[in-house]
Protein backbone atom coordinates (compact mmCIF):
# COMPACT_ATOMS: atom_id res chain seq x y z
CA UNK A 1 0.00 0.00 0.00
CA UNK A 2 2.38 2.01 0.92
CA UNK A 3 4.78 1.73 -2.33
CA UNK A 4 1.33 2.72 -4.40
CA UNK A 5 0.92 5.53 -2.24
CA UNK A 6 4.22 7.07 -3.02
CA UNK A 7 3.89 6.00 -6.86
CA UNK A 8 0.73 7.17 -6.81
CA UNK A 9 2.22 10.78 -5.16
CA UNK A 10 5.07 10.73 -7.67
CA UNK A 11 2.73 9.96 -10.69
CA UNK A 12 0.23 13.37 -9.73
CA UNK A 13 3.09 15.92 -9.32
CA UNK A 14 4.38 14.79 -12.67
CA UNK A 15 0.53 15.20 -13.96
CA UNK A 16 0.29 11.73 -14.90
CA UNK A 17 -2.84 11.17 -13.06
CA UNK A 18 -5.11 14.11 -11.53
CA UNK A 19 -5.80 14.09 -7.76
CA UNK A 20 -9.13 12.71 -7.81
CA UNK A 21 -8.02 9.57 -9.87
CA UNK A 22 -5.14 9.37 -7.35
CA UNK A 23 -7.78 9.20 -4.31
CA UNK A 24 -10.03 6.73 -6.58
CA UNK A 25 -6.91 4.34 -7.23
CA UNK A 26 -6.49 4.38 -3.78
CA UNK A 27 -9.87 3.49 -2.16
CA UNK A 28 -10.07 1.21 -4.88
CA UNK A 29 -7.07 -0.12 -3.17
CA UNK A 30 -8.10 0.13 -0.04
CA UNK A 31 -11.13 -1.77 -0.63
CA UNK A 32 -10.16 -4.97 -2.90
CA UNK A 33 -6.22 -5.13 -1.49
CA UNK A 34 -6.33 -3.78 2.32
CA UNK A 35 -7.07 -6.93 3.62
CA UNK A 36 -4.82 -8.57 1.77
CA UNK A 37 -2.10 -9.46 4.49
CA UNK A 38 0.36 -11.33 2.52
CA UNK A 39 3.13 -12.06 5.12
CA UNK A 40 -0.30 -13.13 7.42
CA UNK A 41 -1.07 -15.88 4.34
CA UNK A 42 2.59 -16.54 3.79
CA UNK A 43 2.76 -17.29 8.04
CA UNK A 44 -0.06 -19.50 7.95
CA UNK A 45 0.54 -21.62 5.02
CA UNK A 46 4.16 -22.16 6.61
CA UNK A 47 2.58 -23.19 9.39
CA UNK A 48 0.41 -25.89 7.60
CA UNK A 49 2.96 -27.26 6.16
CA UNK A 50 4.94 -27.28 9.31
CA UNK A 51 2.02 -28.65 11.07
CA UNK A 52 1.89 -31.75 8.42
CA UNK A 53 5.36 -32.77 8.45
CA UNK A 54 5.12 -33.18 11.49
CA UNK A 55 2.25 -35.05 11.50
CA UNK A 56 3.93 -37.13 8.93
CA UNK A 57 6.63 -37.50 11.46
CA UNK A 58 4.81 -38.39 14.14
CA UNK A 59 3.45 -41.01 12.02
CA UNK A 60 6.98 -42.37 10.70
CA UNK A 61 7.90 -42.66 14.42
CA UNK A 62 5.45 -45.63 14.34
CA UNK A 63 4.10 -45.65 17.82
CA UNK A 64 3.80 -49.46 18.41
CA UNK A 65 1.58 -48.78 21.97
CA UNK A 66 -1.22 -46.86 20.18
CA UNK A 67 -3.56 -49.75 18.73
CA UNK A 68 -4.10 -49.84 14.92
CA UNK A 69 -7.50 -49.15 15.15
CA UNK A 70 -6.76 -45.78 16.91
CA UNK A 71 -4.37 -44.12 14.50
CA UNK A 72 -6.55 -45.62 11.54
CA UNK A 73 -9.64 -44.18 13.35
CA UNK A 74 -7.79 -40.82 14.12
CA UNK A 75 -6.60 -40.63 10.72
CA UNK A 76 -9.71 -40.33 8.84
CA UNK A 77 -11.91 -38.68 11.11
CA UNK A 78 -8.85 -36.27 10.79
CA UNK A 79 -9.25 -36.21 6.69
CA UNK A 80 -13.08 -35.78 7.68
CA UNK A 81 -12.98 -32.79 9.53
CA UNK A 82 -10.33 -31.17 7.41
CA UNK A 83 -13.22 -32.07 4.64
CA UNK A 84 -15.81 -30.62 6.36
CA UNK A 85 -14.01 -27.71 6.96
CA UNK A 86 -13.04 -27.02 3.50
CA UNK A 87 -16.53 -27.55 2.72
CA UNK A 88 -17.73 -25.06 4.81
CA UNK A 89 -15.16 -22.35 4.34
CA UNK A 90 -16.04 -22.68 0.43
CA UNK A 91 -19.79 -22.08 1.23
CA UNK A 92 -19.28 -19.04 3.66
CA UNK A 93 -16.16 -17.45 2.39
CA UNK A 94 -14.84 -18.58 -0.60
CA UNK A 95 -11.94 -16.21 -1.00
CA UNK A 96 -10.19 -16.31 2.48
CA UNK A 97 -7.04 -17.53 3.51
CA UNK A 98 -8.44 -20.15 6.04
CA UNK A 99 -9.50 -21.93 2.58
CA UNK A 100 -6.16 -22.87 1.27
CA UNK A 101 -5.16 -23.19 4.82
CA UNK A 102 -7.63 -26.24 5.26
CA UNK A 103 -6.57 -27.18 1.53
CA UNK A 104 -3.04 -27.54 2.37
CA UNK A 105 -3.81 -29.45 5.79
CA UNK A 106 -6.22 -32.19 3.64
CA UNK A 107 -3.29 -32.37 0.70
CA UNK A 108 -0.84 -33.41 3.20
CA UNK A 109 -2.99 -35.47 5.92
CA UNK A 110 -3.70 -37.44 2.51
CA UNK A 111 -0.42 -37.88 2.14
CA UNK A 112 0.07 -38.51 5.77
CA UNK A 113 -2.10 -41.58 5.59
CA UNK A 114 -0.87 -42.79 2.42
CA UNK A 115 1.93 -43.20 5.14
CA UNK A 116 0.12 -44.58 7.53
CA UNK A 117 -1.64 -47.15 5.67
CA UNK A 118 1.59 -48.29 4.15
CA UNK A 119 3.19 -48.74 7.22
CA UNK A 120 0.21 -50.62 9.36
CA UNK A 121 -0.10 -52.99 6.31
CA UNK A 122 3.77 -53.06 5.75
CA UNK A 123 3.04 -52.54 2.27
CA UNK A 124 5.86 -52.61 -0.34
CA UNK A 125 4.80 -50.05 -2.96
CA UNK A 126 7.52 -47.07 -3.58
CA UNK A 127 7.78 -43.73 -2.64
CA UNK A 128 6.83 -42.77 -6.21
CA UNK A 129 3.88 -44.79 -6.27
CA UNK A 130 2.81 -43.63 -2.91
CA UNK A 131 3.06 -39.57 -5.08
CA UNK A 132 1.42 -40.90 -7.91
CA UNK A 133 -1.87 -42.39 -5.60
CA UNK A 134 -1.29 -38.97 -3.96
CA UNK A 135 -1.49 -36.58 -6.88
CA UNK A 136 -4.29 -38.86 -8.37
CA UNK A 137 -6.84 -38.65 -5.31
CA UNK A 138 -6.39 -34.84 -4.16
CA UNK A 139 -5.97 -33.36 -7.99
CA UNK A 140 -10.08 -32.32 -8.01
CA UNK A 141 -9.95 -30.95 -4.33
CA UNK A 142 -6.43 -28.91 -5.47
CA UNK A 143 -8.27 -26.75 -8.23
CA UNK A 144 -10.33 -24.84 -5.70
CA UNK A 145 -7.38 -23.44 -3.94
CA UNK A 146 -7.39 -19.68 -4.65
CA UNK A 147 -3.55 -19.57 -3.86
CA UNK A 148 -0.37 -20.97 -5.45
CA UNK A 149 1.13 -23.32 -2.44
CA UNK A 150 -1.63 -26.07 -3.09
CA UNK A 151 -1.17 -26.50 -6.58
CA UNK A 152 2.54 -25.93 -6.55
CA UNK A 153 2.76 -28.52 -3.55
CA UNK A 154 0.18 -30.62 -5.87
CA UNK A 155 2.47 -30.17 -9.12
CA UNK A 156 6.04 -30.72 -7.62
CA UNK A 157 5.04 -33.60 -6.02
CA UNK A 158 3.08 -35.01 -8.98
CA UNK A 159 5.83 -34.29 -11.58
CA UNK A 160 8.04 -36.39 -9.32
CA UNK A 161 5.63 -39.25 -8.62
CA UNK A 162 4.95 -39.17 -12.20
CA UNK A 163 8.27 -39.18 -13.75
CA UNK A 164 9.87 -41.42 -11.47
CA UNK A 165 7.16 -43.84 -11.39
CA UNK A 166 7.52 -43.80 -15.74
CA UNK A 167 11.46 -44.67 -15.48
CA UNK A 168 10.73 -47.33 -13.43
CA UNK A 169 7.96 -48.52 -15.64
CA UNK A 170 10.35 -48.43 -18.69
CA UNK A 171 12.96 -50.38 -16.73
CA UNK A 172 10.69 -53.17 -15.66
CA UNK A 173 8.73 -53.12 -19.07
CA UNK A 174 11.93 -53.26 -20.78
CA UNK A 175 13.48 -55.92 -18.57
CA UNK A 176 16.24 -53.40 -17.45
CA UNK A 177 17.87 -54.62 -14.21
CA UNK A 178 18.58 -51.19 -12.17
CA UNK A 179 21.92 -51.19 -10.62
CA UNK A 180 24.06 -48.11 -9.25
CA UNK A 181 25.67 -47.67 -12.57
CA UNK A 182 22.32 -46.74 -14.17
CA UNK A 183 22.43 -43.28 -12.35
CA UNK A 184 23.40 -41.55 -15.59
CA UNK A 185 20.98 -42.47 -17.43
CA UNK A 186 18.26 -41.97 -14.44
CA UNK A 187 19.24 -38.90 -13.81
CA UNK A 188 19.50 -38.04 -17.74
CA UNK A 189 15.76 -39.24 -18.16
CA UNK A 190 14.51 -37.13 -15.20
CA UNK A 191 16.23 -33.94 -16.22
CA UNK A 192 14.88 -34.44 -19.65
CA UNK A 193 11.22 -35.85 -18.90
CA UNK A 194 10.15 -32.83 -16.64
CA UNK A 195 10.62 -30.27 -18.76
CA UNK A 196 8.88 -31.82 -21.44
CA UNK A 197 5.77 -33.14 -19.03
CA UNK A 198 5.50 -29.96 -17.21
CA UNK A 199 5.36 -28.18 -20.43
CA UNK A 200 2.89 -30.79 -21.68
CA UNK A 201 0.62 -30.40 -18.86
CA UNK A 202 0.86 -26.54 -18.57
CA UNK A 203 -0.59 -26.26 -21.80
CA UNK A 204 -3.25 -28.71 -21.10
CA UNK A 205 -3.71 -26.94 -17.64
CA UNK A 206 -3.94 -23.13 -19.55
CA UNK A 207 -6.33 -24.83 -22.29
CA UNK A 208 -9.14 -26.01 -19.50
CA UNK A 209 -8.47 -22.88 -17.20
CA UNK A 210 -6.74 -23.86 -14.74
CA UNK A 211 -4.61 -21.00 -14.17
CA UNK A 212 -2.84 -21.17 -10.71
CA UNK A 213 -1.86 -24.88 -12.17
CA UNK A 214 -0.44 -23.45 -15.31
CA UNK A 215 1.31 -21.11 -13.60
CA UNK A 216 3.36 -23.42 -11.17
CA UNK A 217 3.61 -26.12 -14.30
CA UNK A 218 5.30 -23.47 -16.09
CA UNK A 219 7.47 -22.47 -13.07
CA UNK A 220 8.40 -25.90 -13.16
CA UNK A 221 9.17 -25.87 -17.22
CA UNK A 222 11.55 -23.02 -16.69
CA UNK A 223 13.55 -24.59 -13.67
CA UNK A 224 13.79 -27.97 -15.20
CA UNK A 225 14.85 -26.61 -18.45
CA UNK A 226 17.54 -24.61 -17.02
CA UNK A 227 18.64 -27.37 -14.96
CA UNK A 228 18.47 -30.10 -18.21
CA UNK A 229 20.73 -27.73 -20.29
CA UNK A 230 23.23 -26.85 -17.22
CA UNK A 231 23.51 -30.81 -16.69
CA UNK A 232 23.88 -31.26 -20.30
CA UNK A 233 26.77 -28.68 -20.38
CA UNK A 234 28.63 -29.79 -17.33
CA UNK A 235 27.89 -33.58 -18.48
CA UNK A 236 29.89 -32.27 -21.96
CA UNK A 237 32.46 -30.52 -20.08
CA UNK A 238 33.64 -33.53 -17.81
CA UNK A 239 32.54 -36.40 -19.49
CA UNK A 240 32.44 -38.62 -16.15
CA UNK A 241 33.92 -42.18 -16.12
CA UNK A 242 33.30 -44.50 -19.23
CA UNK A 243 30.54 -43.05 -20.50
CA UNK A 244 30.91 -42.09 -24.04
CA UNK A 245 31.80 -45.49 -24.34
CA UNK A 246 28.72 -46.71 -23.03
CA UNK A 247 26.37 -43.83 -24.45
CA UNK A 248 25.11 -40.81 -22.51
CA UNK A 249 21.50 -42.16 -22.65
CA UNK A 250 20.38 -45.77 -23.51
CA UNK A 251 18.41 -44.96 -26.71
CA UNK A 252 14.98 -48.07 -25.54
CA UNK A 253 15.10 -45.70 -22.66
CA UNK A 254 14.52 -42.86 -24.73
CA UNK A 255 10.71 -44.12 -25.57
CA UNK A 256 8.71 -41.90 -23.18
CA UNK A 257 10.71 -38.73 -23.92
CA UNK A 258 10.22 -39.56 -28.24
CA UNK A 259 6.09 -39.61 -26.99
CA UNK A 260 6.08 -36.45 -24.80
CA UNK A 261 8.24 -34.42 -27.30
CA UNK A 262 5.29 -35.94 -29.91
CA UNK A 263 2.83 -34.67 -27.34
CA UNK A 264 4.41 -31.21 -26.99
CA UNK A 265 4.99 -30.69 -30.15
CA UNK A 266 1.69 -31.79 -31.39
CA UNK A 267 0.37 -29.24 -28.86
CA UNK A 268 2.37 -26.49 -29.99
CA UNK A 269 1.54 -27.17 -33.41
CA UNK A 270 -2.03 -27.12 -32.51
CA UNK A 271 -1.61 -23.73 -30.39
CA UNK A 272 -3.74 -20.76 -32.61
CA UNK A 273 -2.43 -18.07 -29.84
CA UNK A 274 1.10 -19.15 -31.70
CA UNK A 275 2.19 -17.65 -34.74
CA UNK A 276 4.17 -19.47 -37.26
CA UNK A 277 7.14 -18.02 -36.18
CA UNK A 278 6.75 -18.91 -32.58
CA UNK A 279 5.37 -22.62 -33.41
CA UNK A 280 8.93 -22.99 -35.65
CA UNK A 281 11.54 -21.43 -33.01
CA UNK A 282 9.96 -23.95 -30.30
CA UNK A 283 9.15 -27.03 -32.33
CA UNK A 284 13.08 -26.36 -33.44
CA UNK A 285 14.46 -25.95 -29.80
CA UNK A 286 13.21 -29.53 -28.82
CA UNK A 287 14.60 -30.60 -31.71
CA UNK A 288 18.11 -29.25 -30.98
CA UNK A 289 17.41 -30.53 -26.80
CA UNK A 290 16.71 -33.87 -28.10
CA UNK A 291 19.67 -34.27 -30.27
CA UNK A 292 21.62 -32.51 -27.36
CA UNK A 293 21.33 -35.95 -25.15
CA UNK A 294 21.69 -38.17 -28.12
CA UNK A 295 25.39 -37.30 -28.25
CA UNK A 296 26.58 -40.35 -29.86
CA UNK A 297 25.27 -38.80 -32.96
CA UNK A 298 27.43 -35.82 -32.58
CA UNK A 299 30.86 -37.41 -31.17
CA UNK A 300 32.95 -39.66 -31.18
CA UNK A 301 35.60 -40.99 -28.08
CA UNK A 302 38.35 -38.75 -29.58
CA UNK A 303 36.46 -35.34 -29.79
CA UNK A 304 34.33 -35.09 -27.07
CA UNK A 305 35.49 -31.81 -26.66
CA UNK A 306 34.40 -29.77 -28.94
CA UNK A 307 32.40 -26.55 -29.15
CA UNK A 308 29.53 -28.66 -30.47
CA UNK A 309 27.60 -28.95 -26.63
CA UNK A 310 27.72 -25.46 -26.21
CA UNK A 311 26.58 -23.91 -28.99
CA UNK A 312 23.43 -26.28 -29.03
CA UNK A 313 22.93 -25.07 -26.05
CA UNK A 314 23.15 -21.72 -27.00
CA UNK A 315 21.41 -21.94 -29.92
CA UNK A 316 18.12 -23.61 -28.00
CA UNK A 317 18.53 -20.58 -25.70
CA UNK A 318 18.16 -18.31 -28.39
CA UNK A 319 15.57 -20.06 -30.17
CA UNK A 320 13.83 -19.76 -26.87
CA UNK A 321 14.41 -16.53 -26.23
CA UNK A 322 12.70 -15.16 -29.50
CA UNK A 323 9.94 -17.33 -28.34
CA UNK A 324 9.62 -15.21 -25.48
CA UNK A 325 10.06 -11.90 -27.38
CA UNK A 326 7.54 -12.72 -29.43
CA UNK A 327 5.20 -13.32 -26.58
CA UNK A 328 6.34 -10.45 -25.08
CA UNK A 329 6.92 -12.05 -21.54
CA UNK A 330 10.11 -9.56 -20.88
CA UNK A 331 11.57 -10.44 -17.38
CA UNK A 332 12.15 -14.42 -18.71
CA UNK A 333 13.81 -12.41 -22.27
CA UNK A 334 15.96 -10.99 -20.04
CA UNK A 335 17.00 -14.15 -17.97
CA UNK A 336 17.50 -16.11 -21.33
CA UNK A 337 19.55 -13.66 -22.61
CA UNK A 338 21.77 -13.08 -19.93
CA UNK A 339 22.50 -16.65 -19.84
CA UNK A 340 23.34 -16.75 -23.51
CA UNK A 341 25.88 -13.82 -22.89
CA UNK A 342 27.22 -15.83 -19.68
CA UNK A 343 27.20 -19.01 -21.71
CA UNK A 344 29.24 -17.01 -24.74
CA UNK A 345 31.69 -15.83 -21.56
CA UNK A 346 32.30 -19.53 -20.46
CA UNK A 347 33.29 -20.81 -24.38
CA UNK A 348 35.80 -17.46 -24.78
CA UNK A 349 37.66 -18.60 -21.31
CA UNK A 350 37.50 -21.98 -22.33
CA UNK A 351 39.05 -21.06 -25.60
CA UNK A 352 42.05 -18.98 -24.06
CA UNK A 353 41.90 -20.47 -21.54
CA UNK A 354 45.81 -19.97 -20.72
CA UNK A 355 45.72 -16.69 -21.97
CA UNK A 356 43.40 -15.56 -19.17
CA UNK A 357 45.72 -16.69 -16.45
CA UNK A 358 47.85 -13.95 -17.84
CA UNK A 359 47.64 -10.23 -16.76
CA UNK A 360 46.69 -9.07 -20.59
CA UNK A 361 44.04 -12.18 -20.53
CA UNK A 362 42.90 -10.83 -17.48
CA UNK A 363 42.28 -7.44 -18.53
CA UNK A 364 40.27 -8.13 -21.61
CA UNK A 365 38.51 -11.15 -20.14
CA UNK A 366 37.41 -8.08 -17.97
CA UNK A 367 36.48 -5.37 -20.40
CA UNK A 368 34.50 -8.39 -22.38
CA UNK A 369 32.47 -8.81 -19.37
CA UNK A 370 32.02 -5.39 -18.90
CA UNK A 371 31.39 -4.92 -22.80
CA UNK A 372 29.12 -7.97 -22.71
CA UNK A 373 27.18 -6.86 -19.83
CA UNK A 374 26.68 -3.34 -21.32
CA UNK A 375 26.12 -4.43 -24.56
CA UNK A 376 23.15 -6.59 -23.13
CA UNK A 377 21.61 -3.85 -20.92
CA UNK A 378 21.46 -1.37 -23.84
CA UNK A 379 19.92 -3.92 -26.69
CA UNK A 380 17.58 -6.26 -24.72
CA UNK A 381 14.95 -3.56 -25.11
CA UNK A 382 15.38 -2.88 -28.61
CA UNK A 383 15.75 -6.72 -29.24
CA UNK A 384 13.03 -7.30 -27.59
CA UNK A 385 10.54 -5.14 -29.66
CA UNK A 386 12.21 -6.18 -32.72
CA UNK A 387 11.56 -9.97 -32.10
CA UNK A 388 7.95 -8.67 -30.71
CA UNK A 389 7.64 -7.18 -34.64
CA UNK A 390 8.40 -10.30 -36.27
CA UNK A 391 5.20 -12.56 -35.45
CA UNK B 1 -26.69 -24.63 -10.02
CA UNK B 2 -25.12 -24.19 -6.49
CA UNK B 3 -26.25 -27.47 -5.48
CA UNK B 4 -24.53 -28.50 -8.29
CA UNK B 5 -21.27 -26.97 -7.58
CA UNK B 6 -22.16 -28.25 -3.69
CA UNK B 7 -21.99 -31.61 -4.76
CA UNK B 8 -19.18 -31.80 -7.32
CA UNK B 9 -16.90 -29.67 -3.88
CA UNK B 10 -18.44 -32.66 -1.62
CA UNK B 11 -16.76 -35.26 -4.56
CA UNK B 12 -13.33 -34.00 -4.71
CA UNK B 13 -13.03 -34.04 -0.54
CA UNK B 14 -15.02 -37.42 -0.38
CA UNK B 15 -12.73 -38.77 -3.48
CA UNK B 16 -9.53 -39.46 -1.68
CA UNK B 17 -11.35 -39.89 1.22
CA UNK B 18 -13.05 -43.04 -0.12
CA UNK B 19 -10.24 -44.21 -1.68
CA UNK B 20 -7.91 -44.35 1.01
CA UNK B 21 -10.51 -45.52 3.07
CA UNK B 22 -10.80 -49.01 0.52
CA UNK B 23 -7.51 -49.26 0.28
CA UNK B 24 -7.36 -49.81 4.22
CA UNK B 25 -10.40 -52.24 3.97
CA UNK B 26 -8.97 -54.27 1.22
CA UNK B 27 -5.94 -54.78 3.26
CA UNK B 28 -7.51 -55.52 6.15
CA UNK B 29 -10.46 -58.12 4.48
CA UNK B 30 -6.72 -60.25 3.30
CA UNK B 31 -5.78 -60.26 6.95
CA UNK B 32 -9.31 -61.24 7.88
CA UNK B 33 -10.29 -63.48 5.32
CA UNK B 34 -6.69 -64.78 3.42
CA UNK B 35 -4.88 -68.19 4.89
CA UNK B 36 -2.25 -68.40 6.77
CA UNK B 37 1.60 -68.87 5.61
CA UNK B 38 4.55 -68.73 7.14
CA UNK B 39 8.38 -67.69 5.75
CA UNK B 40 11.69 -67.25 6.86
CA UNK B 41 13.49 -64.42 6.11
CA UNK B 42 17.22 -62.27 6.47
CA UNK B 43 17.56 -58.78 6.10
CA UNK B 44 17.97 -55.18 7.08
CA UNK B 45 17.03 -51.68 8.29
CA UNK B 46 16.59 -48.83 5.80
CA UNK B 47 14.15 -45.52 6.48
CA UNK B 48 11.14 -44.17 4.67
CA UNK B 49 10.32 -40.66 4.73
CA UNK B 50 6.92 -40.97 4.92
CA UNK B 51 6.47 -44.08 6.86
CA UNK B 52 9.36 -44.23 9.15
CA UNK B 53 12.02 -47.05 9.30
CA UNK B 54 11.33 -50.90 8.08
CA UNK B 55 13.07 -53.82 7.71
CA UNK B 56 13.78 -54.47 3.89
CA UNK B 57 14.65 -58.34 4.01
CA UNK B 58 14.81 -61.37 1.27
CA UNK B 59 12.23 -63.89 2.00
CA UNK B 60 13.18 -67.46 1.83
CA UNK B 61 10.08 -69.60 -0.10
CA UNK B 62 11.99 -72.49 -0.19
CA UNK B 63 10.65 -73.09 -3.56
CA UNK B 64 11.50 -76.55 -5.72
CA UNK B 65 12.64 -74.36 -8.81
CA UNK B 66 14.16 -71.12 -9.58
CA UNK B 67 12.69 -67.66 -10.06
CA UNK B 68 12.99 -66.58 -14.05
CA UNK B 69 11.44 -63.31 -15.72
CA UNK B 70 9.84 -63.76 -18.36
CA UNK B 71 11.24 -61.94 -21.83
CA UNK B 72 11.12 -58.10 -22.17
CA UNK B 73 7.60 -56.57 -22.31
CA UNK B 74 5.52 -59.41 -22.18
CA UNK B 75 3.66 -60.16 -18.88
CA UNK B 76 5.83 -60.10 -15.93
CA UNK B 77 3.65 -61.38 -13.12
CA UNK B 78 4.93 -64.45 -12.15
CA UNK B 79 2.79 -66.71 -9.55
CA UNK B 80 4.66 -68.88 -6.96
CA UNK B 81 2.21 -71.55 -6.09
CA UNK B 82 2.25 -72.13 -1.65
CA UNK B 83 0.02 -75.01 -1.58
CA UNK B 84 0.19 -78.18 -1.43
CA UNK B 85 4.16 -77.60 -2.41
CA UNK B 86 5.97 -74.31 -3.19
CA UNK B 87 7.29 -74.08 -7.16
CA UNK B 88 7.25 -70.83 -9.63
CA UNK B 89 4.73 -71.14 -12.26
CA UNK B 90 3.76 -68.59 -15.32
CA UNK B 91 0.38 -69.51 -16.17
CA UNK B 92 -2.55 -70.80 -14.03
CA UNK B 93 -1.95 -74.36 -12.92
CA UNK B 94 -5.05 -76.04 -11.07
CA UNK B 95 -3.26 -78.57 -9.11
CA UNK B 96 -2.33 -75.21 -6.72
CA UNK B 97 -4.25 -74.49 -3.88
CA UNK B 98 -2.73 -71.32 -2.86
CA UNK B 99 -0.54 -68.87 -4.24
CA UNK B 100 1.12 -65.70 -4.21
CA UNK B 101 1.31 -62.96 -7.30
CA UNK B 102 4.73 -61.19 -8.05
CA UNK B 103 7.62 -60.51 -10.11
CA UNK B 104 11.25 -61.90 -10.79
CA UNK B 105 13.81 -59.61 -9.76
CA UNK B 106 18.07 -60.24 -9.72
CA UNK B 107 17.54 -60.51 -6.44
CA UNK B 108 14.51 -62.54 -6.26
CA UNK B 109 10.90 -63.01 -5.70
CA UNK B 110 9.56 -59.84 -5.25
CA UNK B 111 5.39 -59.77 -4.06
CA UNK B 112 5.08 -56.26 -2.57
CA UNK B 113 6.08 -58.18 1.24
CA UNK B 114 9.41 -57.17 1.22
CA UNK B 115 9.18 -54.47 4.35
CA UNK B 116 7.93 -54.57 7.95
CA UNK B 117 7.87 -51.34 9.60
CA UNK B 118 9.06 -50.86 12.86
CA UNK B 119 8.80 -48.42 15.53
CA UNK B 120 11.84 -46.19 15.43
CA UNK B 121 12.86 -47.85 19.21
CA UNK B 122 13.11 -50.68 18.48
CA UNK B 123 15.12 -50.77 15.02
CA UNK B 124 18.14 -51.53 15.61
CA UNK B 125 17.58 -54.48 17.75
CA UNK B 126 15.06 -55.80 15.37
CA UNK B 127 17.41 -54.95 12.35
CA UNK B 128 19.90 -57.14 14.32
CA UNK B 129 17.60 -60.08 14.82
CA UNK B 130 16.29 -60.34 11.62
CA UNK B 131 20.00 -60.12 10.50
CA UNK B 132 20.67 -63.35 11.83
CA UNK B 133 18.32 -65.42 10.16
CA UNK B 134 15.52 -65.69 13.24
CA UNK B 135 12.92 -63.41 11.74
CA UNK B 136 9.91 -65.45 9.98
CA UNK B 137 6.68 -63.49 8.82
CA UNK B 138 3.20 -64.26 9.19
CA UNK B 139 1.58 -63.34 5.61
CA UNK B 140 -2.52 -63.24 4.76
CA UNK B 141 -2.54 -64.37 1.27
CA UNK B 142 -6.39 -64.50 -0.42
CA UNK B 143 -7.60 -66.62 -3.25
CA UNK B 144 -6.79 -64.08 -6.29
CA UNK B 145 -2.84 -64.29 -5.23
CA UNK B 146 -2.25 -60.86 -2.81
CA UNK B 147 -0.51 -61.23 0.26
CA UNK B 148 -0.16 -58.72 3.29
CA UNK B 149 1.98 -59.11 5.96
CA UNK B 150 -0.08 -59.84 8.96
CA UNK B 151 3.24 -60.27 11.55
CA UNK B 152 6.81 -60.83 12.22
CA UNK B 153 8.07 -63.55 14.62
CA UNK B 154 11.56 -63.34 15.85
CA UNK B 155 12.45 -67.35 17.37
CA UNK B 156 8.79 -68.30 16.86
CA UNK B 157 7.87 -65.15 19.33
CA UNK B 158 5.87 -62.05 18.20
CA UNK B 159 8.39 -59.68 17.91
CA UNK B 160 7.52 -57.32 20.49
CA UNK B 161 8.66 -59.83 22.72
CA UNK B 162 11.78 -60.03 21.84
CA UNK B 163 12.25 -56.23 22.10
CA UNK B 164 13.03 -54.48 25.56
Amino acid sequence: MMKIDKKLLTWQENALISASQRQAILQYEAQYSGNNHWFLMGFLLLGTVITGIGIISLIAANWDAIPVWVKLSTDFMGLSLVGAGIFYVQQHQPNSVWKDVLLVSFQLLCLASIGLISQIYHSGGMWYHALLLWSVITFPIMLYAQRHLASFLWSSLFLLGFTWSLIAFQYQWLAIETNLWDFENKLSLLLIITPLLSATLGYLAKHYQYDALARNLYAWFIISAFSCLVFADIFYWFPFSDWQDKQFINSILFLSVYFLAALLSGIIILKHTYGRLSKTVLLLALTLLLLLYHPQLWFSTENIHTLIAPILIISILILYALHLGITQQQFLFNVVTFLIGLRFLIIYFDVIGSLAETGVGLILSGLLIIAVSYTWYRARRPLQNWIGSLK
Amino acid sequence: MKSHTSIRLLSAIALPIIVLLGLMLYKQSIINTGQSVTVDIVGFDPRDLLSGHYLRYNIDYNSRNQCTPPPPSSQQTVRLCLEPERYFFNHPAAQCHLYVEGVCSKTGFKAGIERFYIPEHAASQLDRLVRDARGTLQLRVNAQGKAVIETLFIDGEPWQDKVQ
